[in-house]
Order: C-alpha cells, then structure tokens, then sequence
C-alpha cells in the first residue's frame, strides 16, 4: 500500500527545501484566489498537476483519491449553486415543470472561475503534501523560528500516530475475528471499545517511551540529526517572479488597455 | 574472583503501592562476559534491568557500577547512561524519529558529541548491524526485525561498555536470531559486556557464559548454565525446561551407560564428545573470497555479518550463511575439512570455542590459517 508518507519519501523533490517549496505552492494558491481571469486558476492547475504528476507518478492512496472524487464532486455542487443564485445577465434557463432554473452569464463566469479556483489550489497542496515528509517541514520550520515545543511535538505525534495506527489495525483484526463488526449493535459497542483501548494503549506507549527516552540520555532537547535544505534566496525570487508573472498575466487578460498604457510615454 | 562491572546488593523495588517486584536481589555481573538472566513471565527482569543504567531507583539496597554506588544527579546519571546501554523488548517504545539515522543519531546527539563523531559512530553502529543501506528510510515502513535491529543500533551508537538487552530474539526468525547472536559474539570480543534475558533456554544453555535465575522477584540462581540445569527441581520450580542438548545428552548417555559429563552445549560439542572418527581440519579465512589452499570439498561457513552479503549475492558460495562456526565445528567433527569466513573481531571467540572442545572433550582440532 502507498501511505501519502511512502509516497512523499520517495518523490524526486523530497530534498528540495521544504519552506522553499512552501513558498512556491503559497504563491501559486494566492495567485489563483486573487485572479479574476479563469486563465490564472488553469495556469496553476497544470504547474501543479506537472509538478504533482512528476512528484508521484500518480500513484495515490485509495483513500485520498476518493477523497480527492468526493471534493470534486463538492466543487462541482458548489460551482452549480453560485451560478444559480448570482443575479445577472440570463444566459439559459431549464424547465423543471415546477420551477424554472435561471443561469446567469455572470453567474457561470463566477461559479468556473471558483471551481477552477478550487481545483487548482488543492492539486498545488497535493504536490506540496506529496513531495514533502512531515518531520522535514516541522524540522524546516525551526529555522524560521518556531517554538521548538511545537516543532518536536509534530514529529512525535507523527511517529506515534502510526504505532498507534499499527495498534488499532491489530485490535481491528482481534475484534473482527471475533465476530465484534457483526450487527450494527456489535459495529458500534466494538468501535466504542476500540477507542478506549487505543486511549489507554496510548498512555502506556507514553510510559515506556518516557523510559526509554531516559535509558538514551534524552536531555530535554530533540536534536535535528539532518536538518533540512535552508530557505534560499532563489527560492523566494522564484515564488515573487511567479506570483507577479501570474498577476501581470492576469491584468494583461483582464484589462489589456490599462496595462499597455502603462508601458506607453 | 572475576572482576565485576555491575553489581547490585539486597536490591528491592515496588512499583507504587504494589507488592514488591524485586526482593533482596544481590547478584554481580563480571567484566567482559556474555550473562543471561532467565525466569518466567513477571519474575522482574526487566525491572532489574531498569536498575542497571539508573531508570529505577532501588526502594531498598544498592546498585554498584564499577565497583562505586550509582549516583541519581542527572550528570552522574548521564555518564552512566553512556556506558550502560539498554534495549527494551519492544523496539516500537524506544524509537522517536522518523527516519533510521536520525534515530541512531538521537543518543550520540544527546551526548553533545562534535558532528564528525556523531557522523562516526552512526555509520559503526548501522553497520555493525546491517541496516546500512536503510539509514534514509523512515522507521515506521520497516519490519519488526529491522525496527529490533535499529533498537540495537540506536543502543551500539553509545559506543557502552555493557549492553543490557531485554528478551532480544523474541518474535524474530532464526535468522534474525542468528544474526543477532553473532552481533553479540563480535561485541563481546572487543570487550563489551553482554546481558540479555530470555526465555529461549537452548540459546541461554549456548550462549551464556554465566546464567541469573530469576522468580518472583528473587534471585534463585546464580552461576553457570550447566551448574543450573543440573538441578531438574530449580528449572521446574522456576517454570522452564531443560535446553534440548542438555536432555539429549542425558538421555542417549543414559541408553549408552556413559557419564553424562561433561555436558555439550552444542551439537558439535555433543559430536566431539560421541564421535570415534579424527577431526577434519578447520580452514579459516577472513577475506570474501575463497582462498586457494582450501580443498575444494571444504564445507563453508560464514562468521559475523561481514561477508553475508557476498555471500546473499552468490559470490561467496557458502553451506552455513549464519551459525557458521557451529556448521564448521560439526563438520570437523564428522572428520571432514571446514571452510570458516571469518569477521576480524571473531577470532577471539572461535579460539574460546577450539580451546572449550581441546580441553573439555579432549578434541585438538587442525586449524589452518589461509
């Protein structure tokens, strides 16, 4: 199986720098928000999908890419809403015999230019999320200071969330060999004690894990062994030639006279 | 009177408001030996063990490291977390980090040790344990087997003096075990105090060069392996069994009217002590490939980790890839020639082992150096 983790561990871009490619996704997403051509969105749409395509080989955990067919499906839902309740020039109308729906021009121009919007801004984050180990952008943040509490408490509760994944995974398999998921009676008094037994497993894993934790001379302080790649310079320019490359895409599209007399004596 | 490196004197202990888990325990362990402490489920090992580097403070009596009562301040117990090293039985409760080197790193970087050092003994620790090739790979996508031996790295990169190992081959394959035994020879040749526990009574009967017995919180033996399976009651009363070579032997030597002594530990030992035929010889060599004075007939054995991987890739055509010196001796022993590859570090034991057979079962083995 190929958890978001394995994937983001084996993607070419692991060891770009993780606030470096923060920066670039950042600027892509404000970028598509504050466009007000459908262009911008689409633009973004594809550097992300490339990006995300060479990221992952489109190898995705059945679990996100449901995920990721439902909140089209939402999109697609939301986008038919806005165009129906924006009032505006009529462009069509459907005859349901009860009611009559009425598409504006503005209304559909709104309601693609939202759901691209929408697109485009989670195929970004899904490069971002796809390219970068969670302990390498905690471990990144230090260097933009972070309170390292917060820092060292990401990555535990990363590394135990899948001991504790592992352990409810056993206790799943346990329950349901025993007939526990038999009814919904049973499906829901099984799940019920599920929760509890990782609740009380998790106090105990925080016991032996403070044990060994003195056994190994822990001082107070979680290291970085492997601190990753600093934020450079490039980076940043990157991320500002990208953002006002799109914003002066955006105006030349939007309004074109305005922009050429800018460059005008 | 051997030269012990930790003792521990009318040592109490009780969790809470619990009965106590450990009762008037004095027992020393001696410098530079393999020590196995056995006992059945809650007998108080691994609270022992948690007494040993300082976790636990004893409710009554004292623990000694070389020879000076343990000190609680965090910088005398951080001293002493350096030289004794512990391995709990889970590997799961002791790794934090979220990838292989960053973990074995974590002690080292505790120690405020110079990055070069650090860099140093992470590379020593990964390969004495073989996980080289793994140390960019996140920890929570390895195997329990591979997570134990990131445990045991994490422990090696230290560099202690006595490592403390609770129940190391449980829930591991005989090769992993193997492996891991072997590792636990090297270490012990260059010195390093072993203390495991188990419950695997053939490998404590092997491996150990002295046995604690533990049972319900008190020490009830303390000694040597054959010294404890000698007294059938003491092993039913504690819950074990009697290891299978040493009921073999018992047994066939009942059937034969022979004296049971002296007792085999191995089946090689049991060979050199039935067999009428003379030894073979023992080449034994401590480079990869195969060197020209050996026979080609030679049976081949591999010794310690160094050259499995040649020998897992074929270059190295081998009979025995783990327990190679146990294959080899057993050959000999059938009268034929022997081929051991060899790790630098494990000609110590090898010798311990020729000298054991020479002067316990009376078997000068030929051994030839190529």
């Amino acid at each position: 199986m190929n958890t978001m983790d394995e994937i983001a561990y084996s993607s070419p871009f692991r060891d770009w720098s993780p606030l470096g490619k923060l920066a670039l996704t950042l600027s892509l997403l404000v970028s598509s928000l504050i466009a007000s051509s459908i262009l911008i969105p689409l633009i973004v749409f594809l550097v992300g999908f490339a990006l995300f395509f060479h990221s992952t080989r489109l190898r995705l955990p059945r679990v996100i890419a449901f995920a990721l067919l439902n909140a089209l499906l939402i999109f697609i839902v939301s986008a038919l809403v806005i165009a129906l309740v924006t009032a505006g020039q009529p462009l069509w109308a459907v005859d349901l015999w009860v009611v009559t729906l009425h598409f504006s021009q503005e209304g559909v121009q709104l309601a693609t230019l939202v759901f691209f919007r929408a697109v485009a801004g989670v195929m970004v984050m899904l490069f971002f999320a796809a390219s970068t180990p969670l302990p390498q952008l905690a471990n990144a943040l230090r260097q933009v200071k972070v309170p390292k509490e917060i820092v060292e408490l990401t990555v535990l509760v990363y590394r135990y969330s899948f001991l504790l994944l592992e352990q409810l995974s056993t206790m799943y398999v346990a329950a349901d060999c025993r007939l526990g998921f038999r009814g919904y009676r049973n499906k829901y008094r099984t799940t019920s004690k599920l929760a509890v037994n990782v609740f009380t497993r998790s106090m105990d894993m925080a016991e032996r894990s403070q044990v060994a934790l003195n056994a190994r001379g822990f001082r107070g302080v979680f290291h970085s062994y492997r601190s990753p790649v600093r934020l450079s310079i490039k980076w940043i320019v990157l991320s500002a030639a990208v953002f006002f490359s799109l914003y002066a895409i955006n105006q030349l599209v939007v309004e074109p006279g305005h922009v050429l007399g800018m460059f005008k004596m | 009177m051997e030269d012990s490196i930790l003792s521990t004197t009318g040592l109490c202990y009780s969790y809470q408001s619990g009965p106590f888990a450990l009762r008037d325990v004095t027992l020393e362990i001696s410098r530079g030996r393999k020590i196995a402490f056995l006992g059945p489920n809650g007998a108080g090992k691994s609270t022992l063990f948690l007494h040993f580097n300082g976790i636990l403070r004893p409710k009554a009596g004292e623990v000694r490291y070389d020879g000076a009562p343990l000190k609680y301040d965090q910088g005398s117990l951080a001293a002493l977390r350096q030289d004794v090293a512990i391995v709990l039985q889970n590997p799961d409760d002791q790794i934090f980090s979220s990838t292989v080197e960053e973990d074995v790193a974590f002690g080292p970087m505790n120690l405020d040790l110079p990055r070069e050092e650090v860099e140093e003994r992470v590379a020593e620790a990964l390969a004495l344990t073989g996980m080289s090739e793994l140390r960019e790979r996140p920890t929570q996508q390895l195997s329990f087997g591979q997570r134990k031996r990131v445990a045991i790295a994490g422990a090696l990169a230290m560099r202690p003096k006595v490592l403390v190992m609770d129940e190391p081959t449980a829930g591991l394959d005989g090769h992993m075990v193997g492996e891991i035994m072997e590792l636990t020879d090297k270490l012990n040749g260059q010195g390093m105090t072993i203390v495991i526990s188990t419950h695997d009574v053939d490998m404590a009967y092997s491996w150990a060069d002295s046995v604690h017995v533990l049972n319900r919180g008190r020490l009830v033996f303390s000694g040597t392996p054959e010294g404890f399976f000698n007294c059938p009651r003491e092993v039913n009363a504690v819950k074990l069994v009697q290891p299978t070579m040493y009921e073999v032997n018992r047994l066939v030597m009942a059937s034969l009217n022979l004296p049971e002594h002296p007792h085999p530990k191995t089946s090689s030992e049991l060979l050199a002590k039935m067999s009428r035929c003379s030894p073979g010889r023992l080449f034994v060599q401590q480079n990869g490939s195969r060197s020209e004075g050996v026979p080609k007939h030679a049976t081949a054995g591999i010794y310690g980790p160094m050259h499995r991987a040649a020998a897992a890739t074929g270059e190295l055509n081998v009979e025995y890839s783990y327990n190679g010196l146990e294959g080899c001796l057993g050959e000999v022993m059938l009268g034929r020639d022997a081929l051991l590859v060899l790790d630098p570090g494990l000609k110590g034991q090898v010798m311990k082992r020729l000298d054991r057979l020479a002067k316990v079962f009376g078997r000068q083995i030929e051994v030839l150096w190529v």
